[in-house]
């Protein structure tokens, strides 16, 4: 196995490819936080009264709560007095193409392998970028707005559309909901909003790219997708970040609500700065992530390919109100070197007739530490209701860990929940059966963590499945072909 | 304080005024230091507390409780299982062995060290010293076992023997004016390719009594065990019991944990496969009704390389009953080849029966086999339409489909006498 063991130690040095730092003036409020900050934030975004209370409400909340602990990560914690709450890139002024945008910033794209024009050409997919903490370019509005669909920064929907924000934001995560969650309540910058009318289906997929940009700022983003009656949307949602020796916070808030007979598929490629191979630096990735299947026969589906991030902690969870409503998560965690992730989901099943089914894949190299954690409810009501969860873990490496925490909790008979997890190593005859039919060891660790993989990728759009596949080649770069 | 005779403390108060007392600390004294170390840190969980989320204590917290830490005078038999003259029996009545019906020469024929230590004279001191330290990290329940026990019984089975008979050990709680708390302590060695089974059985007379077991097994290498666990508490029982296995090499322990009735009862097992190639069966059937509250808190440690742990725990709960099984495997980083599984199957028959399920692994090696299930549902109405449309009632189809479910342990016990009783225990239950 020396060949392997090369292989493990080639991966574990691989340094993070996408590590720059763009220079563009950005305008940046003084690291702190109290009320006054808050305020500034509200004001500079020219948000109601209504926003700034809420925004209060939440820190005042959050000054009472105590940072949990209760995942398996380790890191060191967070001074939210040395953050800086809110940046800016410095040009205000509205675009109207993207020949207007900053040409160092669409190369920073370029660099990426995201160019925006060439997306915008090729794929049809309409890019709202995110760089840092306001929206700088939104494509393919027109078209969009034709079919009735609002797809907008968040900071625009508060001024555009207020009676929608006002009733959304907040009632499927409440800023009580936990610790990050108040936080990012109190001082989220900017995100994305969208609202599928009755009876529409989005004429394309719908995606944003968030980059962490400017030193010492946190992201606190903020997502509010709804889908009225049989409306139907793909969003698309990936994150790259540059090099950075000091550990960044992100701590956004999502919410996705879907109404009769609506369906919203939700799809994350997250590869933000994992840490250099000894583990200094990288992201740390507090966030929340809920749907609520409010009407009945409505279908939420969460895909999550996680390969960066220093820590990870996040449960994408659905909510299952309505009768007849689905949920459904896949997922494909990787952790290498010093990455932690404690990643999941939780379905709560209350309605009658409601399903739901987990696939989570964990790949675990070098000393990277992988957890799955999950809950799976099903109250009193809920007659008739169904789960299937699978949960895979593959470890490469004898110093990395892979560990399962699944919680079924059942209070209705007729419910029928099947969990089923295993964990194992790449085997000796598995690599030993592809060299024997001339595949390097390489490639055949490649092959093998790809099949692993498969279900989830599937669940994929097309233009992302390739992404991911990538991804998951630079994180095990030496091994996968 | 057992003078007191009829005076009645809730746990809390009991150790406040035990661990002030003087003549108490005189006592045991190690296991009474570990269990003051403990409480002046910490104390009983609460329902925040993540190993008791789904079990909550408080009814005996707040229940007072009689403590007998003196022998009594057992007027009248204490009631043995059918095949209890076919074994090693020792009666222990509220947490003491009753002495009159122990036959201490049946033990020595077999070849049996037992050790009935009433306090801690110098000869068994080293003995002591030694079970002690198995109990490195208290917990509430263990700690409060070292704070109150008054007896320690001490089996163990020399090196090279094959034990003929299985040894019972039938603990009997009798409560009369005031509910009553036993706590029962239990060492058992069992020396190098030693053989030996023994059984523990929990039963009541219908009224409210609290037992707190902490049950202590060490195998050395190459030796042998058969162990099952009877709980058939009085329906207003509570029963926190604590046992603490450590294996070595190349040992092998199948135990079977059968749990018929009890208003609360949590099992702490804990295992420790700490020598190569050891290998754990770990077998379990709840079968809940009225108010039971069953939790059985499993927790596997593979610390050497080439163990096996294999556990299916199986609960069919009825009225308004509810399980808990929570399990957790730990590999540890040089236990490579380990081949750990856990199964967790829950049968619900009624609309108030509910169940928590949370089956952890938690793997720190890679070459290593490791898999969990956990399924929840009813009887299924395909099979039994199956049935029906064969001529067989919906009652009969309704037994066939749980004793199905129940068959995979009912089969897999090795001592006839118990596999018939629970055919019958199983019986009453769905009748």
């Amino acid at each position: 196995m020396s060949d392997d063991l090369k292989i493990i130690e080639r991966i574990t040095q691989e340094e993070y490819k996408y590590g720059f730092v763009t220079d563009i003036e950005q305008d940046t409020l003084p690291p702190g936080l109290d009320e006054d900050v808050i305020r500034k934030i509200s004001s500079i975004k020219g948000e109601p009264q209504w926003l700034t209370d809420w925004r209060l409400k939440a820190f005042g909340h959050w000054k009472k709560m105590t940072e949990p602990d209760w995942a398996k990560v380790s890191y060191i914690k967070v001074d939210y007095q040395s953050i800086s709450y809110y940046s800016a890139p410095k040009k205000k002024k509205e675009l109207a193409s993207l020949n207007e945008v900053d040409p160092q910033l669409l190369e920073t794209y370029t660099k990426l392998g995201i160019p925006l024009e060439e997306q915008k050409m090729l794929s049809g997919v309409a890019v709202d970028a995110v760089f840092d903490s306001v929206s700088v370019a939104t494509t393919f509005k027109e078209e969009l707005s034709k079919a009735g669909v609002i797809f907008c920064s968040f900071s625009e929907a508060v001024r555009t559309y207020p009676d929608l924000i006002r009733k959304y934001l907040g009632s499927v995560v409440p800023y009580t909901d936990n610790y990050f969650a108040a936080l990012n309540s109190a001082v989220f910058s900017d995100g994305s909003f969208c609202y599928i009318p009755k009876g529409v289906r989005s004429p394309m997929e719908l995606s944003t790219y968030f980059r962490i940009n400017a030193s010492n700022t946190g992201q606190f983003e903020r997502t509010l997708i709804i889908a009225d009656e049989s409306a139907y949307v793909s969003y698309l949602e990936g994150c790259t970040a540059p090099m950075r020796d000091e550990n960044q916070l992100h701590a956004a808030v999502v919410e996705l609500v879907a109404l009769d007979h609506a369906e919203i598929k939700y799809s994350t490629v997250q590869n933000w700065y994992p840490g250099d191979k000894n583990g200094k630096g990288g992201i740390f990735n507090f966030v929340t992530k809920r749907a609520a299947c409010r009407g009945r026969n409505s279908k939420i589906s969460w895909t999550q390919v996680e390969t960066g991030s220093a820590v990870t902690w996040k449960y994408p969870g659905v909510i299952l109100q309505g009768d007849n409503s689905i949920g459904e998560f896949y997922s494909v965690a990787l952790t290498n070197n010093f990455q932690q992730a404690d990643t999941g989901t939780k379905m709560i099943h209350i309605g009658k007739n409601t399903n739901s089914t987990i696939i989570s894949k964990g790949i675990s190299a070098g000393k990277g530490q992988q957890t799955y954690r999950g809950q799976v409810k099903v109250l009193k009501n809920a007659e008739n209701a169904r789960n299937f969860s699978q949960c895979d873990s593959i470890l490469i490496g004898d110093k990395c860990g892979a560990h399962t925490f699944p919680y079924i909790d059942v209070k209705n008979k007729t419910a029928q929940i099947e969990h089923e997890a295993t964990t194992s190593n790449i085997s000796e005859d598995q690599l030993f059966y592809c060299n024997q039919r001339g595949i390097s060891t390489e490639d055949a660790i490649s092959m093998i963590v790809n099949g692993f993989c498969k279900e989830v990728f599937n669940e994929l759009p097309m233009e992302f499945a390739v992404e991911a596949q990538k991804l998951m080649e630079v994180s095990l770069e030496g091994s996968v072909g | 304080m057992g003078n007191q005779g009829l005076s009645t403390f809730t746990p809390i108060q009991i150790v406040n005024a035990h661990l002030q007392s003087r003549d108490f600390q005189d006592s045991f004294p190690s296991f009474r230091e570990s269990a003051q170390d403990y409480f002046t840190k910490s104390g009983f969980p609460t329902s925040k507390t993540e190993a008791w989320r789904f079990t909550n204590i408080s009814p005996i917290l707040k229940t007072k409780f009689e403590y007998h830490h003196h022998q009594e005078e057992n007027k009248d038999q204490i009631p043995a299982p059918t095949y209890a003259d076919k074994c090693l029996k020792i009666d222990i009545l509220n947490g003491r062995v009753a002495g009159k019906s122990l036959d201490h020469l049946s033990f020595e024929t077999e070849g049996i060290l037992l050790n009935i230590i009433s306090e801690d004279i110098t000869d068994t001191k080293t003995v002591l010293s030694s079970l002690v330290s198995s109990d490195g990290n208290p917990t509430a329940f263990t700690a409060l076992n070292m704070a109150l026990f008054s007896q320690v019984i001490h089996l163990h089975i020399p090196d090279n023997h094959i034990v003929s008979k299985p040894i019972l050990l039938n603990i009997f709680s009798q409560s009369s004016e005031n509910p009553v708390s036993s706590n029962i302590r239990i060492h058992i060695t069992g020396g190098k390719h030693s053989q030996f089974t023994i059984i523990e059985t929990y039963s009541g007379n219908g009224k409210t009594y609290f037992n707190n077991s902490v049950i202590d097994i060490n195998l050395d290498s190459d030796a042998k065990l058969e162990y099952y666990k009877i709980q058939n508490e009085s329906d207003t029982s509570y029963h926190i019991s604590n046992t603490v296995i450590n294996q070595g090499k190349s040992s092998i322990m199948n135990a079977n944990i059968l749990s018929f009735s009890g208003k609360l009862i949590r099992n702490d097992i804990q295992v420790d496969l700490n020598g190569e190639g050891a290998e754990l069966n770990l077998f379990g059937l709840t079968l809940g009704q009225s108010q039971d509250h069953i939790d059985n808190t499993v927790l596997v440690n593979h610390r050497k390389p080439h163990c096996m742990s294999n556990q299916l725990f199986k609960n069919i709960l009825d009225h308004k009953s509810h399980g808990v099984f929570s399990g957790l495997i730990t590999v540890y980083e040089d236990a490579q080849k380990t081949d750990a599984r856990q199964k967790n199957q829950n049968l619900l028959l009624s609309e108030t029966a509910s169940v928590n399920s949370n089956p952890q692994l938690e793997i720190n090696a890679d070459d290593v086999r490791c898999s969990h299930g956990s399924t929840t549902g009813q009887l299924d109405d395909e099979a039994i339409f199956y049935l029906r449309s064969r001529g067989i009632s919906y009652e009969d189809a309704r037994k066939m489909l749980i004793s199905g479910f129940a068959h995979e342990i009912v089969n897999g016990i090795g001592y006839t006498p118990i596999k018939d009783s629970l055919n019958i225990f199983l019986d009453n239950y769905l009748t």
